[in-house]
């Protein structure tokens, strides 16, 4: 199954692109999404799975949309 | 102007989010309506002919209450086209000094008002905008020991905080007293916006449930921010407030916005409320 990636922000440096698909085995999780694109410092990151927020034994679904992103605090 | 006709208990003002009928139950409609003044057909002509606003439209925004929590990169946008729209009533709240470093990116002020309250800048840069506009100022640092009785005057709040720690402590208090707010944020070449319509949408811990703490998320001193950014972010923040003043449009309920200034792209991801949100409920009641 794929499933589309969205990284904004400072998560951009996790990846070449900032937007792109991946492609995983029926059943895959949020976990293995995020060790597969190195992501290790997971605590103050927001993942957005079909725009909710998923923690990490979420369950990938195909075509599912993810979002990483972390809070911009500037103004 | 000096002639505010907001009357508190006037008729609430709905307008359509997301195809339904929707009340905030704070916005006062027109109460007691007055003609404008010659030099108000002028200033506003631009936008009196557009036939979602007309002479009604700008009786609303004479009346409404707009609070801007930050005199910074997004506050200067954000109050200049508020005050330049003709919101009635401007509160400013900033407990900050100009600074030189801050003129590459806070168009309210200028070298002239270094050392100055950034209130008080702000206040006579907008009065030479736009004289009518009664501005408020409030230096003063938020907490969550004075954000209520802050916020309590004013119709909607406009979030262009500089920090993360303020913005769940806006959050949290908008969402109790249920006043709408427009939330955003900034950072080298990005931004983020969510309009909160208490009830009707995801609030800001919805989607950010814990504030991380000093250091973990970097800040525009520390990672960098280019002006235009917040300059289109802020811009963003004063058009979703003129929105919900006057009941237009879909504003960004339930929609995170995210700009990408180096791509030049607009992403909008929908975003659900949270069941076990600690600030909301996420619909429990």
């Amino acid at each position: 199954m794929k499933v589309n990636v969205v990284l904004f922000g400072t998560m951009r440096k996790y990846a070449k692109e900032d937007k792109f698909q991946m492609e995983f085995e029926e059943g895959a999780k949020l976990s293995d999404l995020l060790d597969r694109l190195k992501i290790e410092d997971r605590v103050y990151i927001i993942v957005l799975v079909n725009g909710r927020r998923a923690d990490e034994d979420t369950v990938l679904t195909d075509g599912a949309n993810v979002h990483i992103l972390t809070p911009v605090g500037g103004g | 102007m000096g002639r505010h006709t907001g009357d508190e208990g006037a008729a609430r003002l709905r307008w359509q989010s997301h195809g339904r009928e929707a009340a905030t139950g704070l916005l006062r409609g027109v109460g007691d309506s007055e003609m404008l003044t010659n030099d108000e057909r002028m200033r506003y002509s631009r936008q009196l002919v557009i036939p979602e606003i007309g002479e009604a439209g700008q009786e609303k925004l004479r009346v409404a209450k707009v609070l801007v929590v930050g005199a910074g990169g997004l506050g200067s946008p954000a109050a200049m086209y508020l005050a330049a729209a003709g919101v009635g009533t401007l509160g400013l709240v900033d407990s900050d000094v100009v600074d030189l470093s801050n003129l590459q990116r806070q168009i309210l002020h200028g070298v002239n008002h270094l050392g100055l309250a950034k209130v008080e800048s702000a206040k006579r840069a907008l009065a030479r905008l736009n004289p009518g506009v009664h501005v408020v100022p409030h230096r003063m640092t938020v907490t969550s020991e004075n954000v209520s009785g802050l916020i309590e005057p004013y119709d909607v709040v406009v979030d262009a905080v500089d920090n993360l720690e303020t913005r769940y402590v806006v959050n949290d208090a908008c969402v109790k007293a249920g006043k709408p707010l427009i939330e955003a944020g900034v950072l080298r070449f990005d931004g983020m916006v969510l309009t909160v319509i208490p009830g009707e949408g995801p609030c800001y811990r919805c989607i950010f449930p814990v504030l991380p703490p000093p250091g973990a998320v970097p800040s525009c001193r520390e990672a960098g921010i280019i002006g235009a950014v917040p300059g289109v972010v802020g811009s963003i923040e004063a058009l979703e407030a003129i929105k919900v003043i006057l009941g237009l449009g879909q504003p960004l309920v339930g929609r995170l916005l995210l700009f990408d200034g180096l791509a030049m792209t607009w992403r909008e991801v929908n975003a659900a409320r949270d069941p076990n949100c600690p600030a909301c409920g996420g619909g429990r009641g």
